[in-house]
């Protein structure tokens, strides 16, 4: 490829998504603004996670959500106190950063600091697809079996944080918070790990305390510029 | 193949040999299928798509780097998992093949 005719070329591929992703990326950051892509599987507690930070974060937040198919997130979301837009895919089983900048567009960005990305239920196809956040999280819950990082590893690898939900639940079920954490961190030696229950609050503070030194980080950003 | 067009100048493409890497989050399968489908829509010919299946390469604070298949795979020096990835996560087109002009 290198004289235009064949020849052997190199570098990654880079769709028209990924320059959206970037743009989306420049747009939020000269707001100062933390991103955060939550990528979970369906029943994971993705939205409930989200409805509880609402209510504990002291800072101004808004969500976009993606779903296949209804707004029942979104609702869910408003309910408790923050601005949601609701993307419905229609099938797409994954968010892209085209759906993302729409999403965008109708939240009043300069009035948050933190905007969080629900991603669609799944563990698979929104793993290696950029949208413009700053951090990939990964949500999964002590009923799902504590192999999910090796299973799905190409998630695994990218996500700055990993949220162990349901932890409440484990008399029930075999599921080793030891193991998936060592996978966990096998996969990315720098990864956050948030064993917690949404539904009881148990340990729900460090995740908070993380999405709070995002927003500090994202300031600082605002600091030097 | 928008990227592998740019390359062709209006010839046809014989075969594009790509590198899928086991992180980029990419099925061999629908990317031949896709990639054979929108160089016909494009008027590009019926492409050959070579999947190179990749490792992912390692790069340990050992100093060692190292290739696997296996993303939990340890460095094989130092048994520790203290690493980097180099590479493995993308999908990197290696070669175009395009027709002779006359």
């Amino acid at each position: 490829m290198k004289d235009g005719a064949s020849g052997k070329g190199g570098g990654p591929v880079v769709s028209k998504s990924a320059r959206i992703a970037t743009r989306n990326r420049e747009r939020f950051r000269s707001l100062h603004l933390f991103t955060v892509n939550l990528i979970g599987a369906p029943g994971s507690g993705k939205t409930a996670l989200l409805e509880r930070t609402a209510r504990e974060f002291a800072g101004r937040m808004a969500v976009i959500e993606g779903d296949i198919k209804t707004t029942l997130d979104s609702e869910r979301i408003r309910a408790a106190g923050v601005q949601a837009v609701q993307i419905q895919t229609g099938g797409e089983c994954h968010l892209d950063a085209a759906m993302v900048e729409r999403a965008a567009g109708e939240i009043d960005l300069e009035s948050i600091d933190v905007l969080f990305i629900e991603n669609v239920g799944n563990l698979v196809c929104p793993s290696s697809v950029d949208l413009g956040e700053d951090a990939k999280v990964a949500l999964t819950s002590v009923a799902e079996g504590d192999e999910k990082p090796a299973k799905y590893p190409a998630l695994f690898v990218r996500a700055a944080a990993v949220v162990i939900n349901k932890i409440d639940l484990l008399p029930y079920v075999d599921y080793s918070v030891e193991r998936a954490s060592s996978d966990c961190r096998k996969l990315k030696p720098s990864v956050e790990i948030f064993p917690l229950s949404v539904k009881t609050g148990e340990r729900f503070a460090a995740w908070m305390e993380w999405i709070e030194k995002g927003r500090e980080k994202a300031r600082g950003r605002r600091a030097r510029s | 193949m928008r990227t592998v067009a740019q390359y062709a100048e209006g010839r046809k493409i014989v075969a594009v040999t790509v590198d899928v890497g086991p992180l980029a989050g990419v099925s061999a399968d629908a990317l031949d299928f896709c990639a054979v489908e929108t160089a016909k829509e494009m008027g590009l010919g019926e492409p050959r798509i070579k999947i190179q299946q990749v490792p992912v390469v390692f790069k340990c604070s050992c100093g060692r780097e190292y290739q696997a298949v296996d993303p939990l795979e340890a460095c094989p020096s130092c048994g520790g998992y203290g690493r980097e990835i180099v590479s493995g996560m993308d999908v990197v087109i290696r070669e175009v093949e395009l027709e002779d002009t006359k």
